[in-house]
């Protein structure tokens, strides 16, 4: 569609008069300069909406002659899909991510900074440059300029691809948006650290940054998470976190993002970490554009389990990275210098300190885990076999760390700033007493490990002496508890990490239908499949004797794949989580036997006997639309041409799903079946088994064959999420208090 | 005041040393199906599958045979879920070693012919227990 790219070309046009317009009102101060800037990035940003509203306008009306609304949507879709469909693709996401930008940049306009005009020429170039992505592969193109020989011109396709299965999920409606909402918001802090070299400005732009800080921290964390939760609740591979490439091209930037608000928390008390935060500012943009690179660009296809786009837009994401890596780390080491911090020399026992060294391993473990995620590429240069790092070297250097970080997290707020006192750690006697029974409590319960036991013990430390501040502060009606109530959640999350994943149990067993199995403490029945409107199909199962529940299996034309989906049973202690791993179909069918095709009013001869087809019997409003019974009435003669017997043999139909109904072959135990009919020829084609029927029900039944495992406590896991979620909208919310004051 | 700049001296050096160590471990390469037979240690083989994959009820164990680019065969054993999409498979990619005449897979990767691309919170295949935190 001609007008959505020119859209596109336009709004390029207008960021480019913003940019130079900003960068001229920096250098010259010239009013009428200022106003062009902030009219070009209005401008823009107004397209940009534009351009979201068409999109989505096509997607919604079906549009499938633009190759985006082809490639994932399609007409089956429910409107809460067809609304994701939005951020199924490449161009989707980065249409998300100017979105995003467009707001962040009036956010920053209206609140009217000095810092203005050369953040905001900062964020629009990165704005041109997305833009420039999709001025090469734009959404509105039709599909037979894309594809012209799929696509005959003007040809309008007549449904889509569809959306990918995985992806039809609830938590996949809003996992992408917060996500791209926390990626397009890195280029924030990128902007406010390079107005601050460039300027030879400190101190202020930290003021400024932090909330903007926080909430690269909360919406990433928060993306994070619930792609944790979809992959748990989704994927049935029992896990919620991988360490796959592209986890961790999202944990990365998270974890810069962590420890550049601390870095700035003690910058506004003491005056220290000033070149340091302005590094992890332009560090945390830099590892998300590494990321998008990462994934985007198909790169690592042999290395990880997801599947990655082959995409032609990997030059332009390493312009894109080359560039921005540039500017940020030259404009850096040149202006570096000039950064004059103030001594961080207070003392060893002083919050500052501790929060220092908490940082520090934040960054070690951002450190390692950039290594190890592009450990591919990195081995590929040096050795003749690349290779790639495991699962385990993450969670094996985890326990540790985590050990160290817990005792950090507790520690810190029981000093001062600046002062060096060391008795204060006193007043935490007791709760370290307390953490120490706790973990002599679940050492009797069945935690007998060391590293899990030290890192409980130091994760329930943390939460009683940052629970005990929480408690304090709400008491007092102050609301500045945000940071503590986190950190309380940090140490949930560390304990619900371990129950579920270092004591979990897992068992592979084959439930056979209708019939009870214990496994694990539980009883299991399986009780078939049942055919989904929608394609995906439930196997239904009985935990207990009473509770209903379901997992999914169903094949999908889509990702030419059987897709799973697990079951997951929520109590207060524990998970019970069934993962369908085949469906081993029972004997029934599979039976040897005779089989002969009849006509209608005809008759056959079959060993000694005749066989004749009447007619067919279809009832089709039986059981409500889309179902229908088939019966075929069949004479079985004996050698005079008498009747012995008439039989029904028929099948029922129930959406896509087949059912027999066999019929019983006069005189004997053997099933008469429908193997395949015509009805508009009046065709039948009789099966008739070899065995008897007691036999048949002897042999083996319809089984399904699942991974069924436990995954303990869960919930602290869940909680400690909310907890650190709840924390951080607290601290953002006060902070952004603070500043209007 | 140096006592800090020791002991956080003294911190990045142990990190360095358990990240060293956590890392090499788990190091796997890829290589041929002859170089992985030679070595029995974890490493990871790419090639094609031959025949039919079949899910071992008995035994709980997913078997399939595997071919690499010189036209070597290897038995895999993998003791996990058939992934979903493994019968449409171009490639597949199997960690594990070479143990008693057959190939222990701990972790199979399936490339699959995808129409899709996406910025990547999409697993064609399914991860296996051993990968979970």
């Amino acid at each position: 569609m001609i007008f959505g790219i020119t859209l596109t070309s336009l709004t390029f046009v207008l960021l480019l008069i913003s940019i130079a317009a900003n960068y001229l009102y920096y250098l010259r101060q010239e009013e009428p300069m200022l106003k062009i800037a902030r009219s070009g990035y209005f401008g823009a940003s107004a397209l940009i909406l534009l351009q979201v509203i068409i999109l989505m306008y096509g997607i919604l009306n079906h549009h499938f002659e633009w190759i985006y609304v082809f490639s994932y949507s399609s007409k089956d879709l429910s409107i809460f899909y067809l609304i994701s469909t939005f951020w199924a693709g490449q161009e989707g996401t980065f249409l998300l991510w100017l979105l995003f930008g467009a707001i962040y940049g009036i956010i920053i306009i209206r609140n009217r900074n000095e810092e203005e005009p050369l953040v905001m020429s900062f964020m629009g170039l990165i704005q041109a440059f997305i833009v420039l992505i999709l001025i090469k592969k734009n959404p509105f193109m039709y599909v037979w300029d894309v594809n012209p020989l799929g696509f005959q011109q003007g040809a309008i396709p007549f449904d889509g691809n569809g959306l990918n299965p995985l992806l039809q999920d609830p938590f996949m409606v809003i996992h992408p948006p917060i996500l791209f909402s926390g990626y397009s918001s890195t280029m924030i802090l990128f902007s406010f650290a390079m107005a601050a070299l460039i300027r030879n400005k400190h101190d202020d732009w930290i003021k400024t940054a932090y909330p903007y800080a926080l909430y690269v921290a909360l919406s990433l964390g928060t993306g994070i998470i619930l792609g944790g939760y979809w992959a748990y609740t989704t994927l049935g591979w029992g896990g919620y976190w991988g360490w796959d490439p592209v986890e961790n091209s999202s944990l990365i930037p998270w974890l810069v993002s962590l420890a550049l608000f601390h870095g700035i928390v003690i910058q506004r008390r003491q005056g220290g970490m000033k070149r340091l935060n302005l590094f992890l500012a332009i560090s945390t943009f830099i590892l998300v554009l590494y990321g998008s690179f990462l994934t985007r660009s198909g790169v690592l296809t042999d290395f990880s389990v997801h599947s990655f786009g082959e995409s032609e837009l990997e030059l332009y994401l390493i312009a894109f990275l080359f560039l921005f890596t540039g500017i940020g780390f030259i404009t850096y080491i040149f202006r570096v210098r000039g950064v004059k911090g103030a001594n961080l020399d207070t003392g060893f026992f002083t919050r500052e300190l501790f929060i220092a060294f908490g940082m520090m391993l934040i960054l070690l473990l951002a450190i390692f885990t950039f290594v190890g995620t592009s450990w591919p590429l990195l081995s590929a240069w040096f050795q003749d076999n690349a290779s790639s790092v495991g699962p385990d070297a993450y969670n094996r250097i985890g326990g540790p760390l985590a050990i160290a970080l817990g005792l950090l997290i507790a520690l810190a707020p029981v000093f001062s700033w600046k002062r060096d006192n060391l008795a204060k750690i006193k007043s935490v006697l007791i709760h370290f007493v307390l953490a120490l029974t706790t973990g002599v409590v679940i050492f009797f319960l069945g935690m007998r490990d060391i590293l899990p036991l030290i890192i409980s013990i130091a994760a329930v430390f943390v939460i009683i002496i940052n629970g005990q501040i929480v408690f304090q502060m709400a008491s007092k009606k102050s609301y500045a508890f945000g940071g503590y109530l986190a950190h309380v959640g940090i140490g949930l999350m560390f304990i619900g990490i371990i129950t579920s994943s270092v004591y979990d149990e897992s068992q592979k067993i084959t439930l056979p239908m209708h019939e009870h199995t214990s496994v694990l403490g539980y009883e299991l029945r399986y009780n078939g499949k049942e055919t989904a409107a929608n394609g995906k199909d439930k196997v239904l199962l009985t935990i207990n004797q009473d509770q209903e529940s379901f997992a999914r299996f169903y094949w999908s034309e889509y990702s030419r794949a059987y897709m799973i989906a697990p079951s997951v049973t929520n109590s207060l202690l524990e998970d019970l989580y069934i993962s369908p791993i085949q469906i081993i179909e029972g004997d029934a069918k599979q039976q040897s036997g005779d089989k002969f095709q009849i006509k209608k009013a005809s008759t056959v001869s079959f060993e000694e006997y005749g066989i004749r087809f009447n007619e067919y019997e279809m009832n089709m409003h039986e059981m409500g639309a889309g179902d229908m019974t088939i019966l075929a009435k069949i004479d079985v003669l004996d050698k005079n041409g008498q009747i012995i017997e008439s039989i029904k043999p028929g099948i029922r139909m129930k959406g896509k799903e087949k059912e027999d109904l066999p019929a019983t072959f006069p005189g004997t135990n053997r099933q008469v079946t429908i193997d395949g009919l015509s009805v508009e020829e009046q065709i039948l084609v009789l099966a008739v088994s070899n065995t008897d029927q007691n036999e048949t029900s002897a042999g083996k039944k319809e089984m399904l064959a699942v991974e069924v495992s436990k995954k303990p406590l869960i919930n602290i896991l869940w909680l400690g999420t909310g907890l650190l979620f709840i924390g951080f909208i607290t601290t953002l919310v006060n902070r952004t208090k603070l500043q209007r004051l | 005041m140096k006592t800090k700049y020791i002991i956080g001296t003294v911190i990045i050096v142990a990190f360095a040393f358990l990240a060293i160590s956590s890392f090499e471990g788990t190091i796997t390469p890829y290589v041929s199906i002859a170089e992985a037979i030679e070595s029995g240690e974890s490493v990871q083989v790419k090639g094609q599958r031959v025949g039919d994959a079949n899910f071992d009820i008995e035994e709980n164990l997913f078997k399939f045979t595997l071919k690499d680019e010189a036209g070597k065969q290897i038995d895999v054993i993998y003791d996990g879920a058939k992934p979903g999409n493994f019968d449409q498979a171009i490639e597949v990619v199997c960690q594990g070693s070479f143990k008693n005449g057959k190939f222990h897979a701990t972790n199979i990767l399936v490339k699959c012919p995808s129409k899709y691309e996406e910025e990547g919170a999409h697993p064609e295949s399914i991860p296996t227990k051993e990968s979970q935190v």
